[in-house]
């Protein structure tokens, strides 16, 4: 997705909730979006100039709101620009080897498809329980709506709700690769 | 010079463009909403307009759909410039009408080079065309307080309509208790809303009731002599308007100057609510509390616009003083014009007999901020 500087730490993201799209500027304060989502300080993300869609017409704007709050419980995934999944000053490249996998989640109304680059074996029991982090990305991603696959969103990074996914599937044995 | 129409709600985002496009030798409109966009669209068709998706009011898809319905700018090639940037919005914007779908940010080569392709493409290609259909608009003109107007500025806005739109635009006269606009176009109906409403309504009943002006405006007239209470129900009036819509672009609706079910009827089925009222003490007071009125009626803020008419040469309050008062900033006014008295008593709009008054440049402005047509 690309990056549109508003003014200040605004930028504008697509948010997906339950069965709508919401088009907003959300000011990460000069962290990254993956900061700001799993910031376990705040339970809303603060949201202006939203412009909302049903997900099963998201070209279509249905309501406008200038201000406006989201319950992070509430959201399923979030597009965002590479550089905002990761949290701040986690670098792009590393020199220990990850693998990479393939992966597809089943969300409420979405099926999503991407990739994510992990350390060692990824242990799927221990990557959704253990971990702190609500939110996790995948890069690539597509996302594909359950009853109309004709209606998808691309990106270059998703962020998803651990707690929204309800089927998580790895499709591809990992191969080795120096890229986070 | 080419003339390139700027819409988004982006002030930074304006001054970029324009820029960019300055710096390229093309003379920049710039717009700060879609309403704003498309009223001087309307006015001065530009060679190209671009146009942002995400603004409050009026989207960027509306504004596509505006454009491409009006014979006006039918033709003007539309970039649409935005930071939605899925596949399903690139779709939805051509078929809204667009051109040319640009995500944004967008480097300066990449936009200018967009441009000059649009606007280079041969002109007997036909531009695309919105695929939604489109329906009839009603556009009431109304003042709980007497003598402001409303039935002049409904007459001369029908009028401004039809030299546009032509056999497409009806003046549905619903000021049951005095109507007037067939005295004001020189007019003598046999046949009135009363005998319409007699008989069965269809497009066929409706057509033979119509009066033809020489303007290109159709009037449905009042009857000549006010009937009683309640002779005309409340839901015939609705059920007229409904009928009507779908054969007609626009019905521009004189009412009477009181909140009865009939006018109530009217307000509820218009698509736009023109609130008149002349700058003095009264006036102003009688708007706000019909503004308030209505809105406890269930009448949308968003149909009511104000219209401020200068029924006398000096204004006993001025334009500051009224914002204060209701609140809001008055958008639309109308001269005062001396020769409107005469231009009644001739059956003489001046929309007709003098169209380069200051009044009837006003009156063409607003029928270009208010000519719509809806989606269905």
């Amino acid at each position: 997705m690309s990056r549109q500087f508003i003014n200040r730490g605004l930028q504008i993201y697509d948010l997906f909730v339950h069965n709508y799209r919401v088009s907003a500027q959300v000011d990460t304060r000069h962290r990254t979006m993956n900061d700001l989502l799993n910031d376990r300080m705040t339970s809303y993300l603060e949201l202006f100039d939203s412009y909302v869609s049903r997900v099963d017409q998201p070209g279509r704007i249905v309501a406008h709101y200038p201000q406006a709050m989201l319950r992070k419980d509430g959201v399923s995934f979030v597009i965002v620009p590479e550089d905002q999944s990761r949290p701040s000053g986690q670098r792009a490249y590393s020199y220990i080897g990850r693998s990479r996998y393939e992966v597809f989640l089943a969300l409420p109304f979405f099926e999503v498809k991407g990739e994510m680059f992990m350390a060692g074996k990824l242990n799927l029991h221990h990557f959704l329980v253990k971990e702190s982090e609500q939110f996790f990305p995948i890069g690539t991603g597509t996302a594909v709506l359950t009853l109309a696959s004709d209606i998808t969103f691309e990106g270059e990074a998703f962020l998803m709700n651990k707690e929204r996914t309800e089927f998580f599937g790895v499709t591809e044995p990992p191969s080795m690769s120096t890229r986070l | 010079m080419t003339t390139v129409l700027i819409v988004d709600d982006d002030p930074s985002t304006l001054r970029l463009i324009g820029f960019i496009l300055e710096r390229s030798d093309f003379q920049v409109v710039s717009a700060g909403d879609g309403e704003d966009g498309l009223a001087k669209a309307f006015q001065q068709p530009p060679d190209l307009a671009i146009v942002d998706v995400m603004m409050p009011g009026v989207s960027g898809y509306e504004v596509c759909e505006r454009l491409r319905a009006d014979p006006r700018t039918a033709h003007v090639p539309i970039i649409v410039y935005t930071a939605r940037t899925q596949t399903v919005d690139q779709k939805t914007a051509l078929e809204a009408g667009a051109d040319l779908y640009l995500a944004k940010p967008v480097t300066p080569d990449e936009l200018v080079k967009a441009v000059k392709e649009l606007l280079s493409r041969p002109t007997d290609v036909p531009p695309p065309a919105a695929t939604k259909i489109l329906a009839g608009r009603a556009i009431s003109v109304f003042s709980l307080r007497g003598g402001v107007g409303v039935t002049s500025v409904a007459v001369n806005l029908a009028i401004a309509l039809a030299q546009q739109y032509q056999d497409t635009v009806l003046l549905v006269d619903l000021s049951l208790s005095a109507g007037h606009a067939a005295i004001m176009l020189n007019l003598r109906p046999k046949r009135t809303i009363a005998h319409l409403l007699a008989g069965r309504v269809d497009f066929e009943a409706i057509e033979k009731h119509l009066l033809p002006h020489p303007s290109g405006v159709r009037l449905l007239a009042a009857p000549p002599v006010p009937l009683p209470p309640g002779a005309i129900p409340a839901d015939a009036i609705e059920r007229l308007l409904i009928a009507l819509k779908p054969h007609y672009s626009y019905i521009v609706v004189d009412t009477d100057s009181s909140l009865d079910d009939v006018t109530m009827s009217v307000l509820s089925a218009s698509d736009t609510i023109l609130l008149l009222f002349a700058p003095d003490v009264l006036s102003v007071q009688t708007t706000l509390t019909t503004r308030q009125a209505l809105q406890a009626r269930g009448i949308a803020p968003e149909k009511m616009l104000l219209v401020l008419n200068h029924t006398m040469p000096k204004p006993n309050l001025s334009l500051k003083m009224v914002e204060n008062a209701l609140g809001q900033s008055v958008k639309m006014m109308l001269p005062y014009e001396p020769k409107q008295v005469q231009a009644v008593a001739m059956g003489q709009p001046l929309m007709s007999s003098d169209p380069a008054l200051p009044l009837a440049s006003a009156i063409k402005a607003m029928s270009s901020a208010v000519s719509v047509t809806r989606a269905t």
